[in-house]
This record gives structure tokens, C-alpha cells and sequence, in this order.
């Protein structure tokens, strides 16, 4: 590669990394016009019903959506073009304390994962303020049935109550129910064991390429693999919902999906089994919007961070397949290692805290 | 030759009046001053809503008036909450454009102090219909009518939404035909604006064609037109970037400039209709919004992206694709604000944007959906940013420049980098959930719901307090480079500048408590904010003195620059000390939101940030374009802008005393029945409103400066002013790469920073050290660079 | 065009209440002294250590391209003015809060105002030097509601007509909601907003606060009144719980000299936030 002088760099890739020629790129700001379309097209895909006084899905758009995202898209295909020729040779370390002799962009990707931390202490700030500010639905179903007379701060089965419902009532209430969740952290938990196995063996200098290849495409995969179930089970667990027939040592269990369940960010008549009075029978109704909307917001900020990396690892397994990475530039795999571990750190609080808790 | 230039010249000049005739016709003031705000806001007794089963209706007109002749009226309305028996069944206010009303009975009367308008009595309360009297004009015009009737719930119970009422408009002609003066048509002010924008686009595109031009006058074709066009829509390198962000931040100061000239024109008089309320409330909010993320921190970002690597010797920023990147976020994201404007429901929330009305779907905006998306790329624009600068600043260092040897620039924009892309993220989370607010329905500001505003004011000043510090942290980084240079002297005391400025940094966080005084914190909190934000006056005040020090024996050399910068020290020392008034709650309750909150930001952002960047413009511009800039226009320019800028903002400390709240499109003087405003305020209005123009006016000389500089300047030395920093090492423009040069994988030729010192104190101190010793350093496995 | 530039030597720059014009007085002197030093030194060094283009200087600092200059700087007044401006902000700070509690505090702490005034009772409101701030034997609760664009009161318990009482004005040319006081006495305004946040902020007492939305601001019962207030059996209305309980916010309106003026809203809630006016009156 370093032989070739290419006079005239091409904006779009492939690229020479190898002659300090200027980086020019189209993928900015082809990437931008995508995202500023998607934007704007998605802020037109709902109406508001006023006199509902709810949102609607109305689809308007939709091609538009699509279109959006395939600018995006080609913008990111134009920056992979560029890095799939680079082959190494330009990894510069830094020069001054305290990061001396560390490359430049792992430390960028530091510096990022910092910023990326105070995202999620935001939507962690934003549920904790709203799980220890409003009741929690079951404390208010405790009150009792509203009576004139003898409660007079009870509930109303027609008035709904505003009150926080975790949706650890719902996920947490059997093994079953939890399976998707757990499995998910299995999932990522491995991922990031496999994801480091696969550096491993791209620095590894003592073995044959073609070997090298294969197990850095192998482990890559995996992680793409894991990755997938995890945002599979995810939607699994908010839309589906998945049956158990009976197997004799394992009952037959219908899990609905956390929407079917009632579980929406829009309803704010919602209805849990457990809250049925049992003398009269009367079903108290919560309004769980601000409940629903902290869990789908966090969790979802969470799987598009997955999504993010799944995008970032299909284009490894594919440089990784084409035999692009060798011990000098095995480095970048590293930089994505970091970014995943993080997500998986995330991954370990969310958990425990929206679905347990 | 000359034959040549002049009909160039001629066709530039007929392209832009091409354009000037293509923008619609711009019309003069509309139909006069008037008190009354039921013409253009509709009716509001007592909370009243427009319902369509109210129908007014007037009888009594001709088929055509003659002048001067009286007519009877009939105005009546049917429909409505309105029932026999009631204690009031109803009102109206009609309004005509000429001639003269006169009331028949006690149960009319004129209104508003004028002849033109009238309405009900308290005893015409008691009707659905009125009659009166209306003498034509002579003038032959058009008159136009608007009636208001207003159906009354008369249960005489005072909650809630109870009354209906509606408007009918009507026009009639005189019998003579059109006489005289058509009456002029009210201008549509989002139509003046587009205009005015795509003219200063326009300008801005011939501005850019031409420098091309005179670049290569030979080839001045679309062959070499469309690579130097795609070289700079592609580019990464930070110099090129940093020029596309200083253009955008100058275009949209202009903008934003405009948009203020709005706001002054409606404010010049009480009770102006220049601009609806509506309208109004869309112009406050842009011209914020557009001045803090469009102007402010676009010229901040052109300045770091031009000086930073220059400074500490880099060849270019740690990311230059992502630095791309970053930048073109930026007019995608100003786009998605700005649709929101020229769909006529632009974003009216102000530019703090406060919840719940900001995600109210039956009064708000739905502009507020595309102001909250486009700054959502903004943030993530910052972010990167923030990413980018402070891993350069970290690692690419020069060799012999240690963290106590970086120019104080590259201090600041450190400071300012590491407070943004903290603080901004939770800014962004607000704006997600604004955003899913507004589209999906999520309920995190759905007070019905459960939702907190006060989640969104913490999350927005937690950003919004680092963010105002993000934008003069940079400035105080430019007036101290201006400054020691202009003194020929090392500044004083540049250790505790540093940590000065590194104190600004944290306490900054920690100090937002301050914008939500009034919003009901507890006692404690309250105490804890006023102090913190008063202790940061300290270090503050540290780097004021250490200024003022740092000119102590030297040898002051007056450029432009060294103007802007004791203009800076006056404006700002002025900002910051009326800033004190604030954190001193019992004043603040009268304070906040009031004109005294409007002057002491525009002190601050205007008389620092701004004034520190045109300090920086006149500094950099030779290192830049390689010329030198007119020193009789920028001391022109200096003079104007200092004087008229302080002649708009000064009296407003005044006026918030007094009472003018902020976020008003109009203000009300006393009268005999209530006690305001005193009179001197609408004269120091229109003052204000004046310098205003004179101010906008004044900044073009330093435009026109910078463009006939460009192409008739002299040529700049590397070194015009005898500076120490590595930005005058190179030449004047610098080549790309800026230092050194790139073979194999290694960089050679790289600059190394000498000390005049006795103490070399460049090798890494222990804190650095044992961080360093907590990594694993990643030379086994690479090859090595040098 | 008629334009005071100077206010005369006896006029009070500020006017609004003893307690505000106080502690403006003391940061203008201040800000004065502060200002006059720093423009003092400034103006000094900018003419003093002037230097012509050409001339010969003294590069004491070593200063030249490619070189970090000589240190300058001198600990002693480093420290001298990170101190002294340190003392002088503890001192405003101090000054500061002395008043704090005047402004607000809840009626179920202590503000300095005594108990709820029974029916009738006056709040005898003086000033106290030594304090620095308005002392009154008792307070009367009013109710101020805030809607998309207007002011609804209500004086509550606070039956006698001459103490509270609420009407109609026309505000230039807008019709409005007025509120009728007495001079010298003390009222604490518990309030709600039906629907978006709002600030009422009463000019001439120098007094806002945030107005945040209260579920019972809103008339859910159907009763033809917010929930917030409930009729009593005397035929007033009350409010239909504690402050506490209803979620409403407080502020203390000291009704200190007699007057009329304007209430205005600042919390920016929508298209007619500028016309949400009220008038208030303060009769002797």
C-alpha cells in the first residue's frame, strides 16, 4: 500500500492512509442531512388527537423515514469505505503526560464514554426523581376502597390515580417473566468476554493469518450473534410475548408482552390483576404514563446504544472476514471493546434497577 | 481590462437587485398605534374562548358609503352561552380603520381613547344587541371593520373557560372609487424575515463566488469551480473547518442580530402592533436560541478549530473526520429550528424552553417539536466536540509544552470544552424527552400525568448554567492573549489564571440553582446557591486584575484588537458586577425576569463573548487570510459599535427597575388607574430602539473590513504583533499540514516549545506521573512513531 | 423627549419596598467602589504604558516566537485580591440573608408575621430596623389562581370587605381581574396555576414567585369551582385543604404603602402572556 501514490484522494473512499493526504470525506455531511431527515420526518409520522387528548401513529411519511435512513446509511457506508483500505499504518500515540504513550483515540473514546455517562445519569436522574416523588400504585391500592364515611382517602374504581408503577411489578412477578431479561444479561456479559477474545487474537503475532482471520471473524460474529438475541429478546419481552406449552415438569405459561399487558406509555387507564378489591370486586385504574415512559425511554436509550454497536459490529465481522485486521491495527477492535463494555455496564444498572427493583 | 471589471461589477450588481425584486414587497407601518389588543388577539373577557356558534353581525351598511355621511348601525350576536334571565348576556368592540363612531344611548361607548373604536357599557352588558352611529370619512379609502361579540356565561361565577365569543371582519367601499392612497397592507413580519435572510444568503453566496474568483481569475469556470466547492464540503482539516464555523456563527449573528431589530421595533412605543404577540414570542425565542447555539458557540468552535492545534504545535485536531462531522451538524440542525419558524408556528417558548408549555399540544407551537430535534443535533455537534478538542489538547502536545506551558487560549477552550460536553448531554435527554413528548406521547412533563416541570428546569440549568460559562470561558482565553501581546509582556500570573479559570469550570456547575430562585426551593438550597454563585465572582475577579496587572510596565501597542479588549474589560466588569445583584434573593425576587436580567446577560454576552471575539477576529484575521486588516475602519467600527451598543443596553437596568418585565411584547405606562412604568420609559424605549439600528449598522464596517481586506489587504507577516505562541511560527495563511510533515506513519519536523525560564517545568508532576503509571501503554504491540 | 438622566441626590434609585432599597443601596455603593477601581486602574495603565509603533521597548519578559516567556506574576497581590474580594462577597452574602426569610417561607414556618390572623384581627404591619425587614402580629390568606391568560382571587376567609376584596378593572383596554387591600397589612397569597407555569410578580412590593401547576386548580368535581376551594357554610369559599396538601405555592405579600399597581406575569405561558395582567389596589 505504501507504494501507491494516489494523487487525487477520493472523498468517498477508498482511501490512502499512508501520505498524510488530506481526509476528505462526504460521509459528514451526507450523515448529517440523514439524521436532520429523520428528524423531521419522524416529528410528522404522529398526530394529536385533542380532542382524545392523546398521539396517534398515522404512518404519514413513511417512505420519507426510509429515505432518511438509506442518506444515513450511505453516509456511514462512505466512512467504512475509507477505513476498510486503512491497514495500520497511522495509529499515533500521545506525547504528553499523563496519557503519554497511549493512543490518541482510545483516550477519545475515554473522553466520549465519560459524556456518555452523564446521558444515562440523566435518565437515571429523570426515573429515580419520578419513582420517589409519586406513590407507588400498590402502596395507594393499600389505602382501600374509597368510602365517604370511613376512607375517605381511598381510591375510586372509575377515577384512575396517578401513581408510579415499576415495571418490575410486571417483570419481576415470575422466573419466567424475568427469562428474557436475564438472558440478556447473560447475553451481553458473554459478548464482552468474546469481543476481547477477539482482539486477542487479531494482536496475536505468533499465528498463521488465515487462522488469525478465521478466529477474529469468529469471535466478531459471536458478539454480533449476542448482540442480536439481546435486542430480539428485548422485543420479545415489550411486543410478543412468548407461550410455554405444558412439558409435564414445566407447566404450560402464557408470558404476554409487557404492551399487552397494558404496560404503554399512552395509558392512563391501566389495570393490574393484583389490583382488584376482593370484597367488591372493583378494579382499581392507575395512570401510568410517567411509569411507562421513564422504563421505555431508558431501556430503549439502552438497546439504541446496542443497535449502535450492532451497526458498528457488522462492519468488523466484515472487515474482520476480509482479513483487514492484522496486530497493527488491532487496536481499533479495542476502541469498540470499550465502547461495549460500557454498554454492558449500563446494561448491569438498568437491569437491576427497572427490572428488579 | 477595465471594461471587464466594471460590466462584472455591473452583472453582480444585477443579480442582487434580481433578488431584491424577487423578495416580496415590503410594506410600510401598518394601520396605526393602538392600545387595544382584541384586534389582533381576540377577545379575553374572563377567559372567554372563540366558538364558531357564536355569529355576530352588523346591519345598518350601504352598498357603498358616501363621505362624511352618518350611517346607524346595528351590531347584534346570536349563539353562545348567553341566556334571557342572566345577570349579563353580553359585549362587543368594534373597531374601524376611519371614520367616526358616535354612541346613541347609554349602552355604548367610545373605547380606548379614540373615535374609531367603541364598545358596550355596564348596562349594555345586559343585551345581545346595540345600535349606534358612524359618520364616513372623506377620504374615500376602504374601511375596514372588526367586530368582537362576546356571548356571556352570566351565572356570575368567575372559573374556568365560560364565555364564547367571535370576530367578523368587514370592508366597505366608498362610492367614489378608489381615491388617494390605497391603505397600505400590514406587513407580514415572518415574510420580512425570510426575506431578509435569503438576501444576506444570497450576499454571503456572491461574497464566496467572488473570492473564488479572485483567487483564479483565469479559472473561473465549473472545472475548477466544483472541486474547490466539494473540497470544501468534504474537507476535515481543522483550518478549513474552522473558517466554515466562523462564516455560520457570523451569518447567524446576523440573523440573530436581525431578529433583535424586530423585537426593538415592537418595543420602541407602548402598545405597538408592529409585531401580533403571537409573532413576537416566535422572535424572542430565535433570537436566543440562534445567538447561543447558531452565533456564539459556532465563532467560539472557528476560533478553536483555527488556533488550538496551531497553539500547541498539533498538525491537526485528534479526529479530524468526526471534527467534520461535528460542524455539519450544525446547519442541518439550524435548519430544523428554522422550519419551525417559516411554518408560522415557529418555537415561542423562549430559549430555556420551559415545561409544561413547551410540550402543551393545544396552546403551543409546533415549531417546539423541530426546535427541540434540531438542537438535539446540536448537542450531539458539542459533544463531539467536546470529545475531540479535549483528547488534542490532552495528548498532541508539542514537545516542551507540559500543561503549565499551553497558551492561555488553549486553556480556555479546554475549560470550556470540558464544562460543555458534561452538561450538555443532560440537555439533550431534556430535549429527547421533549421531543417524545411532543411526537409519541411519552408523559415526562404531562403535569396531568404526573409529570414534573421542575425536572425539566434542573435538567436544562444543569446544562444551561456551564453552557453561558462554555461561552466567555473562550473570550477571557482571547483578552488574555490580546492583551499580553498588545502590552509586550507575558501575562500576569498565569498560573492563577489557570486555575482561575479551571475554578470558573467546576463551581459553574454547581452554581444553576441561581436561575430557579422564585421556583419554590427550600430554604437551605437557597442560601447554598447565593453563596456559590457569588463566590464565583472571585475567581472572576482574579483574572479582571490579572488583566489590568499584565499591562503594569509594558508596552502598549493600540490596535483594534487591543480596543476591543479594554472595551471588553469595561463591559464585562460592568456585566459581571450587575450580575452580583442577582444571587442576593431578596433583590433577585424583584429582579428576575425583569429588563435588569436582560441588560446584565447582554453585558456579559454582548460586552464579553461577543466583544472578545471581535477582539480575536482583529488578532487572528492577518494569521488567517494573510492580510492585514484596516486599522482606521476597525478603530471606526470600535467607536460606533462600543458607543451604541452601551447606549442599548445601559438604560435597561433601569427599566427592569422600574418594572418592565422581559418576555412582553408590549409594556404599559402608569395611568391614573395604576402606577408602572413612568413615563421616561417609552422615551428611553425608542432610545434603546435607535442605538439598536445604529449598533446592528456599525458591525457591517467590520464586515466590509474583513472583505476588502481580503482582497486589496496588505500582506501579513508570519508575526504581525510579536506574539510567542506557536500560531505565529507558521505563515500567514499557514500551509496544511500546519507543521511538519507526514511520511510512513510518522510524523517528523514536529515544533518544539524552548522556555525562557530557569526552571524548566515541563516534565510531567506527580499527579500526572501516577496517572500515567494506572495505564497500560500501548507502545509494546505498535509500531513506533517517534 | 424628556429624559432624567441624573436622579436627584435625595430620590431613592430604587423604591420599591424599605427591604429591597436597603440592600440596593448598600450594592450600589459597592458596585461603585468596585467599578470606580477597577475603570480607575484600567484607564490609568491604558494611558500611562502606551508605546508609538517603532519605538524601542523593554522585552522584560523575554517574549519571542516558539518560547514560553518569562513568569510574572507576584504572590502577594495574587493573594490580596483573591482575598479581599473573598471578604467582600461573605459580607454581601451576610447582608443578604438576613431578609431571606421575609420574602418567603411557608405559613407553616415561622416568617416573622405571627399566626394566621383570626377573623377581623390586623396585622398591625411596622418596620423593624433591627431586623431589617417588615414584622406584622398576624397574616390573612388569600388565594391567587393563574390561567391561560388571566388572575383569578379570592380573599377566602378574609371576609371583612375594608381587609380583601376582588373585582373587575380594565387594564389598557383589557379587562381584568383586580384585587382590593388595606395598607399595613400582611397577606399570604397561596397559589395554583390550571394549567401551565406562570409567575405572578407584584411590581411595586418587588415580590414573584413560580406558580406551578396544582392538580385542584383544575374543576374536576364539577362543581363549578377549582377544587382548590371549597364554599363554606357561611357562603364564602375556603380552601378545600392545607397549602400543603393542595400543593400550592406561597409568597408573602407585605401591603406596605398605599397604591395601585400592576400585577404582571413572569413566567413566559403562551401567545397572551404579556396581557395576563391584574390590577392591585392598596386603599389606607
Amino acid at each position: 500500500m505504501s507504494g501507491d501514490h494516489d494523487h487525487h484522494p477520493s472523498p468517498l473512499g477508498p482511501h490512502d492512509w499512508s501520505h498524510g493526504a488530506p481526509h476528505n470525506s462526504y460521509a459528514p455531511i451526507v450523515m448529517s442531512i440523514g439524521i436532520g431527515l429523520f428528524l423531521f420526518v419522524f416529528a410528522g409520522m404522529f398526530d394529536y388527537n385533542l380532542e382524545l387528548s392523546e398521539h396517534e401513529y398515522t404512518g404519514h411519511g413513511l417512505l420519507w423515514l426510509f429515505v432518511a435512513i438509506i442518506i444515513t446509511g450511505l453516509g456511514l457506508l462512505i466512512w467504512w469505505r475509507q477505513d476498510l483500505s486503512f491497514d495500520g499504518t497511522y495509529e499515533p500515540l500521545a506525547t504528553g503526560a499523563p496519557f503519554r504513550n497511549i493512543q490518541i483515540r482510545k483516550v477519545g473514546m475515554f473522553v466520549f464514554l465519560m459524556s456518555e455517562m452523564m446521558v444515562f445519569t440523566s435518565l437515571f436522574s429523570t426515573y429515580m426523581r419520578y419513582r420517589l416523588g409519586l406513590r407507588r400504585c400498590d402502596d395507594v391500592f393499600a389505602d382501600g376502597l374509597f368510602d365517604p364515611v370511613t376512607n375517605p382517602t381511598g381510591w375510586q374504581e372509575a377515577v384512575p390515580v396517578t401513581c408510579f408503577e415499576p415495571a418490575s411489578h410486571l417483570i419481576a412477578s415470575s422466573w419466567w417473566h424475568l427469562a428474557p431479561g436475564a438472558i440478556n444479561t447473560f447475553a451481553l456479559i458473554i459478548s464482552s468476554f468474546t469481543i476481547v477474545q477477539a482482539l486477542r487474537y487479531a494482536k496475536k503475532t505468533d499465528i498463521d493469518e488465515e487462522l488469525r482471520r478465521k478466529r477474529v471473524t469468529m469471535f466478531l460474529g459471536t458478539t454480533w450473534v449476542l448482540a442480536i438475541i439481546f435486542l430480539t429478546l428485548k422485543m420479545v419481552e415489550w411486543f410478543v410475548g412468548f407461550y410455554i406449552p405444558d412439558l409435564g415438569f414445566i407447566h404450560e405459561h402464557d408470558i404476554k408482552s409487557l404492551v399487552a399487558e397494558g404496560y404503554t406509555i399512552g395509558n392512563d387507564h391501566y389495570q393490574h390483576h393484583s389490583y382488584v378489591d376482593e370484597a367488591t370486586g372493583a378494579h382499581m385504574t392507575a395512570n401510568i404514563r410517567v411509569s411507562a415512559s421513564t422504563f421505555y425511554v431508558t431501556t430503549g436509550t439502552h438497546g439504541a446504544h446496542v443497535a449502535g454497536g450492532i451497526i458498528g459490529l457488522t462492519y468488523m465481522t466484515f472487515k474482520a472476514w476480509r482479513g483487514g485486521y492484522t496486530p497493527s491495527n488491532a487496536v481499533s477492535i479495542e476502541y469498540f471493546g470499550l465502547y461495549w463494555h460500557f454498554v454492558d455496564l449500563v446494561w448491569v444498572l438498568v437491569f437491576p434497577f427497572f427490572y428488579l427493583y | 481590462m477595465k471594461m471587464n471589471n466594471s460590466s462584472r461589477a455591473i452583472a453582480a450588481l444585477a443579480v442582487m437587485a434580481g433578488v431584491l425584486l424577487l423578495a416580496p414587497l415590503v410594506s410600510s407601518l401598518p394601520t396605526g398605534i393602538g392600545g387595544s389588543s382584541i384586534q389582533t388577539a381576540g377577545c379575553n373577557c374572563h377567559n372567554g374562548v372563540s366558538d364558531s356558534s357564536v355569529v355576530a353581525d352588523i346591519q345598518g351598511f350601504p352598498e357603498q358609503y358616501n363621505a362624511s355621511e352618518t350611517y346607524s348601525l346595528s351590531v347584534s350576536f346570536t349563539g353562545g352561552p348567553a341566556q334571557a334571565g342572566n345577570a349579563n348576556l353580553g359585549g362587543f368592540n368594534l373597531w374601524a380603520s376611519d371614520g367616526v363612531f358616535s354612541p346613541t344611548d347609554g349602552l355604548t361607548q367610545l373605547w380606548g381613547g379614540s373615535v374609531t373604536e367603541i364598545a358596550h357599557t355596564e348596562a349594555g352588558n345586559d343585551y345581545t344587541s346595540w345600535a349606534l352611529d358612524w359618520t364616513a370619512p372623506e377620504s374615500g379609502k376602504d374601511v375596514d371593520f372588526i367586530l368582537h361579540v362576546n356571548s356571556v356565561n352570566g351565572d356570575g361565577v368567575q372559573t374556568g373557560q365560560i364565555d364564547q365569543w367571535n370576530r367578523a371582519d368587514y370592508t366597505l367601499q366608498s362610492s367614489f372609487g378608489v381615491i388617494g392612497d390605497v391603505i397600505p397592507e400590514a406587513p407580514e413580519p415572518f415574510v420580512v424575515l425570510a426575506t431578509l435572510i435569503l438576501i444576506t444568503l444570497a450576499l454571503v453566496a456572491i461574497t464566496i463566488l467572488y473570492g473564488f474568483y479572485r483567487s483564479d481569475p483565469d479559472g473561473f469556470s465549473w472545472e475548477t469551480f466544483s472541486p474547490w466547492i466539494a473540497d470544501w464540503l468534504t474537507t476535515t482539516d481543522h483550518k478549513k473547518i474552522g473558517t466554515l464555523y466562523f462564516l455560520a456563527g457570523l451569518f447567524f449573528l446576523g440573523i440573530g442580530g436581525i431578529m433583535a431589530l424586530f423585537i426593538r421595533v415592537q418595543l420602541a412605543t407602548p402598545g405597538n402592533d408592529f409585531l401580533t404577540q403571537d409573532q413576537y414570542n416566535q422572535f424572542f425565542t430565535l433570537h436566543g436560541t440562534t445567538m447561543i447555539f447558531l452565533a456564539a458557540m459556532p465563532l467560539i468552535n472557528g476560533f478553536a478549530n483555527w488556533m488550538v492545534p496551531l497553539q500547541i504545535g498539533a498538525p491537526d485536531l485528534a479526529m479530524p473526520r468526526l471534527n467534520a462531522m461535528s460542524f455539519w451538524l450544525q446547519p442541518v440542525g439550524a435548519l430544523l429550528i428554522f422550519t419551525g419558524v417559516f411554518s408560522g408556528q415557529g418555537a415561542d417558548t423562549g430559549w430555556t424552553g420551559y415545561a409544561p408549555y413547551v410540550v402543551d399540544m393545544v396552546n403551543g407551537h409546533d415549531g417546539n417539536t423541530f426546535w427541540a430535534a434540531g438542537q438535539i443535533m446540536l448537542v450531539a455537534s458539542s459533544t463531539l466536540t467536546g470529545v475531540n478538542f479535549l483528547t488534542t489538547i490532552a495528548v498532541m502536545r508539542a514537545e516542551g509544552m507540559g500543561w503549565m506551558q499551553m497558551p492561555l487560549f488553549t486553556w480556555s477552550i479546554l475549560v470550556a470544552n470540558l464544562m460543555l460536553f458534561l452538561s450538555i448531554p443532560a440537555f439533550g435527554v431534556g430535549l429527547i424527552q421533549v421531543y417524545l413528548d411532543r411526537v409519541v406521547g411519552t408523559a415526562f412533563y404531562d403535569v396531568g400525568a404526573g409529570g414534573d416541570p421542575l425536572l425539566w428546569s434542573h435538567l436544562f440549568w444543569y446544562f444551561g448554567h456551564p453552557e453561558v460559562y462554555v461561552v466567555i470561558v473562550p473570550a477571557f482565553g482571547v483578552i488574555s492573549e490580546v492583551l499580553a501581546t498588545s502590552s509586550r509582556r507575558s501575562i500576569f500570573g498565569y498560573r492563577s489564571m489557570v486555575f482561575a479559570m479551571a475554578g470558573i469550570g467546576v463551581v459553574a456547575f454547581i452554581v444553576y440553582g441561581h436561575h430557579m430562585f422564585t421556583s419554590g426551593m427550600s430554604p437551605v438550597l437557597r442560601f447554598v446557591t447565593m453563596v456559590t454563585t457569588m463566590l464565583v465572582a472571585v475567581p472572576t475577579g482574579i483574572k479582571i486584575f490579572n488583566w489590568l496587572k499584565t499591562m503594569h510596565g509594558g508596552s502598549l501597542v493600540y490596535r483594534t484588537h487591543t480596543l476591543w479588549a479594554l472595551g471588553f474589560l469595561v463591559t464585562f466588569t460592568l456585566g459581571g458586577i450587575s450580575g452580583m445583584f442577582f444571587p442576593s434573593i431578596a433583590m433577585d425576587t424583584h429582579l428576575h425576569e425583569s429588563y435588569f436580567v436582560v441588560a446584565h446577560f447582554h453585558y456579559v454576552l454582548v460586552g464579553g463573548t461577543v466583544f472578545g471575539f471581535f477582539a480575536a477576529i482583529y488578532y487572528w484575521y492577518p494569521k488567517m487570510t494573510g492580510r492585514m486588516m484596516d486599522e482606521r475602519l476597525g478603530t471606526l467600527h470600535f467607536l460606533t459599535a462600543f458607543i451604541s451598543y452601551n447606549g442599548v443596553f445601559w438604560p435597561m437596568h433601569r427599566l427592569g427597575v422600574w418594572g418592565m418585565a422581559r418576555r412582553h411584547h408590549t409594556y404599559f405606562i402608569s395611568t391614573d388607574d395604576f402606577s408602572n412604568l413612568p413615563p421616561e420609559a417609552a422615551d428611553w424605549n425608542l432610545f434603546i430602539s435607535v442605538s439598536a439600528f445604529l449598533f446592528f449598522l456599525s458591525n457591517f464596517i467590520m464586515v466590509a473590513n474583513m472583505v476588502i481586506s481580503y482582497l486589496r489587504g496588505s500582506e501579513a507577516p508570519a508575526d504581525p504583533w510579536g506574539g510567542w505562541s506557536f500560531e505565529w511560527m507558521t505563515a500567514s495563511p499557514p500551509p496544511t499540514p500546519s507543521f511538519g510533515r507526514y511520511e510512513d506513519g510518522v510524523w517528523y519536523d514536529l515544533p518544539k516549545l524552548r522556555d525562557a525560564n530557569e526552571h524548566v517545568t515541563s516534565e510531567p508532576g506527580r499527579f500526572a506521573r501516577w496517572f500515567n503509571r494506572l495505564m497500560v501503554p500501548d507502545d509494546g504491540n505498535e509500531e513506533v512513531t517517534h | 423627549m424628556r429624559v432624567r438622566l441624573f436622579p436627584s441626590l435625595g430620590d431613592r434609585m430604587a423604591g420599591i419596598t424599605p427591604l429591597f432599597d436597603n440592600l440596593w443601596n448598600e450594592y450600589i455603593i459597592w458596585s461603585f467602589l468596585v467599578g470606580g477601581f477597577t475603570f480607575i486602574w484600567l484607564y490609568h495603565h491604558s494611558l500611562w504604558y502606551k508605546s508609538e509603533e517603532g519605538e524601542d521597548w523593554d522585552n522584560k519578559d523575554g517574549i519571542e516566537v516558539g518560547v514560553f516567556p518569562k513568569h510574572y506574576d507576584n504572590f502577594t497581590l495574587e493573594i490580596a485580591w483573591t482575598v479581599l474580594p473573598f471578604f467582600l462577597i461573605v459580607y454581601l452574602a451576610l447582608i443578604s440573608w438576613g431578609p431571606l426569610d421575609a420574602i418567603w417561607s411557608s405559613a407553616e414556618a415561622d416568617g416573622g408575621y405571627g399566626d394566621q390572623c383570626a377573623s377581623g384581627e390586623l396585622s398591625n404591619m411596622t418596620w423593624s430596623e433591627s431586623e431589617g425587614r417588615y414584622v406584622a402580629e398576624c397574616y390573612h390568606i388569600i388565594y391567587v389562581e393563574a390561567y391561560q391568560w388571566g388572575w383569578n382571587f379570592d380573599c377566602l376567609e378574609v371576609t371583612v370587605p375594608d381587609l380583601c376584596e376582588v373585582g373587575t378593572a380594565v387594564i389598557d383596554g383589557t379587562p381584568a381581574a383586580s384585587l382590593t387591600l388595606k395598607q399595613g397589612e400582611v397577606y399570604l397569597a397561596a397559589m395554583g396555576s390550571a394549567d401551565v407555569t406562570h409567575a405572578p410578580w407584584f411590581v411595586s412590593w418587588g415580590v414573584k414567585e413560580d406558580v406551578l401547576y396544582s392538580q385542584g386548580s383544575m374543576d374536576l368535581n364539577g362543581d363549578g369551582l377549582s377544587d382548590n376551594l371549597a364554599l363554606t357554610e357561611n357562603g364564602d369559599y375556603a380552601l378545600s385543604g392545607s397549602i400543603g396538601e393542595l400543593g400550592l405555592m406561597t409568597v408573602w405579600l407585605p401591603a406596605d404603602n398605599v397604591e395601585n399597581f400592576l400585577l404582571l406575569c413572569t413566567e413566559y405561558c403562551g401567545d397572551n402572556h404579556a396581557y395576563m395582567l391584574a390590577q392591585i389596589n392598596v386603599h389606607a
